[in-house]
């Protein structure tokens, strides 16, 4: 694959279209629990994003809805300028381009909150899947990409034969890593990357992040409940609260947060607008 | 509820009439999902093919089935040709023995008896899979990969059970006579090469191949509820639990349904 940033490749965005994604007033409820409530989000080309927010907000959710695994009861999602449905082409009005969520699918990279490895593959397998999905490479090729990309998250070798029932959790999550990361895509999804790794490694998938968007000139979206993290990937947090974004502005805020909510969210305050809501019917 | 204000006897006996409706109320509804979720396997009949999951799927439903398959076959073959001797030697009718047990066989007891045991062996073993794929969220990992889960988990094991059921049912067939007549030989007296030769005059082609389409619309109907209803489950471990139970109880019934109209499509004047 080449990287190219600057100048537009025939799969970009037409001109003048930053944005790389873009959620516009997103609804989705379970039942009648409302999850995402006009929620709106963009993402700019080459950006790093991360997405910060109490458990149970929706955070993996909406990063479900961006791949099209969940879909929301209203409101549209925008890639690269064209609006995302279930097949390409024109949309509503015949001038609206249209992409379908497959031609997403196979320029994004995701790791699931929970890893979600194919436990009947072995690790090799499960890290060069969306490889040998996309082109047709040997079985032998797929092993030796995928042990490079092992190495790159610190597992030697041999993990590379084992299964995933046999590795640590977090084991799993790295393993999870290297498969998003494997067939090089330009929008990187992680949720959670680091939780339950120490900070050592924590440092390492840091680095590893920043280093698979500058090398690849991806866009990355990253759910994290570790604020130093956060800070070291981010260019521009999101807080997402009574489904939406609350708060957005520049990783900076983090050191020294002026907004009310985030500074809660931030220093860990009981006490503040970020408050559960207890009863039903009580305001968003 | 609207029925609490009658009588208790009667508050329970509605209760089951209630479950009854309900169930046949929900009916149409469930076919209708039936019927999208075989529409998506359809969608699903085109490249990249995975031949490798294919061929695992082909050892996993016949291999690994052949011995309780066998077992099921040998033990029934003997109790037939027992059974229809005692019944028949009030009426001097000893020599259709060969007769009954091989047309049995071929026609009603290999399919059904083999079909019925690879539901409960393979269909709840294929909701379990998919199942615990689904809530460990796999499937959307496979989504999220380029690839689609009917084309990766569930066409292969659909094509491989309608093509392996036949061939287990063949080998019943032929395991299951020989039951009959080692029975009839070893304890009933009979002239082993007259038995053989009784046998063979009386099996038809169409018996065989009545009970080889049976086995195919079987194999049809067990990987497909093992399939859909481990991709519908959710839940966690009640969940794929719940649907590895429905797998086996709704395939079991599809199969003796199918089997009456199977019977019907060939043998019907
Ligand atoms: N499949 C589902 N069915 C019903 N409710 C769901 C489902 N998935 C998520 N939810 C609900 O949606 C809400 C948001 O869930 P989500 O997993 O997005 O939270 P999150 O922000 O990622 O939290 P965490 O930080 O703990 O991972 C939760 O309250 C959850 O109960
Ligand atoms: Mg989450």
């Amino acid at each position: 694959m080449t990287l190219e940033t600057a100048s537009p490749t025939p799969n970009s965005a037409p001109e003048g279209v930053a944005n790389e994604v873009e959620a516009q007033d997103l609804h989705l409820a379970f039942g009648d629990k409302r999850v995402l409530n006009s929620f709106s989000l963009s993402l700019k080309r080459g950006e790093s994003l991360v997405i910060l927010g109490r458990s149970g907000t929706g955070k993996s959710v909406f990063l479900k809805c961006l791949l099209g695994l969940l879909a929301v009861n209203r409101g549209d999602i925008f890639w690269r300028g064209a609006e995302l449905g279930s097949r390409s082409g024109s949309g509503k009005d015949e001038e609206a381009p249209r992409k379908s969520y497959a031609e997403l699918r196979a320029q994004c990279g995701m790791l699931f909150q929970s890893s979600a490895l194919f436990d009947s593959l072995p690790v090799w397998e499960n890290v060069a899947f969306g490889l040998m999905a996309a082109r047709r490479i040997s079985r032998s090729e797929a092993l030796d990409i995928a042990i490079a990309r092992l190495e790159e998250v610190e597992l030697p070798p041999e993990t590379a034969h084992l299964f995933p029932a046999e590795l640590s959790g977090g084991m799993r999550k790295r393993v999870g890593l290297a498969r998003a990361v494997a067939s090089e895509p330009r929008l990187l999804l992680f949720d959670e990357p680091t939780s339950g790794l120490d900070p050592i490694m924590t440092r390492i998938i840091d680095d590893l992040i920043l280093s698979s968007m500058n090398r690849l000139g991806a866009s990355a979206i990253t759910v994290t409940h570790d604020m130093a993290s956060a800070a070291r990937i981010a260019n521009r947090v999101a807080l997402l609260h009574g489904g939406q974004i609350v708060w957005h502005g520049s990783s900076q805020a983090l050191e020294d947060p002026q907004d009310e909510a985030l500074r809660q969210f931030v220093r860990g305050e009981a006490q503040g607008p970020l408050a559960v809501r207890t009863r039903a019917g009580e305001q968003d | 509820m609207a029925f609490n204000s009658a009588p208790k006897q009667f508050g329970t006996i509605l209760l089951g009439v209630a479950g009854l409706g309900a169930f046949v109320l929900n009916l149409p509804a469930a076919a209708g999902r039936v019927t999208l979720f075989i529409g998506q396997i359809l969608q699903a009949l085109a490249p990249p093919w995975y031949g490798r999951n294919f061929a695992r799927q082909l050892v996993e439903i016949g291999f690994y089935s052949l011995p309780v398959v066998g077992m099921t076959a040998i033990f029934t073959g003997m109790v037939l040709a027992l059974q229809s001797y005692t019944g028949f030697a009030r009426f001097s009718a000893e020599s259709a023995i060969p007769n009954v047990v091989v047309v049995s066989i071929t026609r009603e007891l290999g399919p059904v008896l083999a079909g019925l045991i690879v539901a409960g062996r393979v269909g709840s073993a294929m909701a379990a899979e998919i199942g615990t794929m689904r809530v460990t969220e796999q499937i959307d990992a496979l989504w999220a990969l380029s690839t689609n889960p009917f084309r990766y988990l569930v066409l292969p094991r659909v094509l491989a059970a309608i093509l392996v059921l036949p061939l287990l049912v063949l080998v019943a067939d032929i395991i299951g006579v020989t039951g009959g007549y080692f029975i009839a030989t070893a304890r009933l007296g009979f002239h082993p090469g007259t038995y053989i030769q009784n046998t063979w005059s009386f099996l038809e082609a169409q018996d065989v191949i009545s009970g080889l389409v049976k086995a195919a619309v079987f194999g049809f109907i067990i990987a497909l509820m093992g399939c859909y209803h481990g991709y519908k489950s959710r839940g966690g471990a009640a969940g794929v639990g719940t649907a590895a139970t429905y797998a086996v109880v709704s395939a079991s019934i599809l199969i003796l349904i199918s089997n009456y109209l199977v019977t019907e499509l060939f043998f019907a004047q």
